[in-house]
């Protein structure tokens, strides 16, 4: 019973790749890890935090933390894409190959300033996804 | 230190500039615990040594208006005089990827009491 790590990131990018509004809205991608140097802005990182597993006897629940950072030029299209993205990934429930049922919930977020004169737009969410899988 | 400017938000005025009220816990050993396991993190190099000699517990207390007491809490903390940078560490920028030293150490801290049966 293997951790299929690879499924739960197909099924996180899939809600990206599948929602014509989410793709739209960033233009410059969803990269995993840092996005190469000279990305279009606006663009999203997300970065995987940490990841445990829950044991019981007969199920496992693995709970994974999500960090994604969203790039943009102006304040306007920042609040626009955190806006889009929250309604795509609040509370959405995964279909992920291996496991029973999956749901993510946001649990940080934050908007602020980045770059070397702080010219750029960031916001920051974090989202724990909670996979359930049966049989041990 | 949080520093608020007019007119402008800043990302240390939303994520904590030394990486504190992230971890708070009511028992010392998981604090210690936690901490410990921050400073034995291999996710950034920490070249004077300083970063990590930053990560420390603070015990706290909190009065507790209905029954009159001073509830105790210990927080973990990062950063700080000479660490400044810890929240850029953990949290990343747009040219670096997070090294999320503190989180992963709560997490690994929680997914081994959990797993023992503790919480």
């Amino acid at each position: 019973m293997g951790l299929y790590v690879s499924e739960i990131y197909k099924s996180l990018y899939q809600t990206y790749s599948d929602t014509p509004i989410f793709r739209n809205v960033l233009p410059g991608g969803l990269h995993e890890g840092l996005a190469p140097e000279g990305t279009r802005r606006p663009f999203a990182n997300f970065f995987l935090i940490s990841a445990f597993p829950v044991y019981n006897f007969t199920s496992v629940i693995e709970t994974q933390s999500y960090q994604i950072d969203i790039y943009a030029d102006s304040n306007v299209d920042l609040l626009n894409i955190v806006d889009i993205v929250t309604n795509v990934w609040d509370k959405k429930r995964l279909d992920i190959v291996g496991y029973n049922s999956a749901i993510m919930r946001r649990t940080f977020y934050s908007i602020g300033r980045d770059g070397s004169m702080d010219t750029i737009h960031r916001a920051t969410l974090e989202y724990e996804l909670t996979a359930h899988k049966q049989g041990v | 230190m949080t520093v608020i400017r007019p007119n402008k938000i800043d990302i240390s005025t939303k994520i904590p500039e030394n990486v504190r009220d992230l971890i708070v816990s009511k028992e010392s050993e998981i604090a210690d615990k936690i901490a410990s396991a921050a400073k034995a993190t291999t996710l950034f190099k920490d070249l004077t040594g300083r970063l990590r000699r930053s990560i420390r517990v603070r015990k706290l207390g909190r009065k507790n208006k209905d029954f009159g007491t001073t509830d105790e809490f210990y927080r973990v903390e990062a950063g700080g005089k000479g660490a400044a940078h810890a929240h850029l560490i953990e949290y990343g920028t747009s040219k670096m990827s997070p090294r999320p030293f503190m989180r992963q150490a709560k997490d690994k801290v929680i997914s081994s009491l959990r797993n023992g049966g503790v919480l």
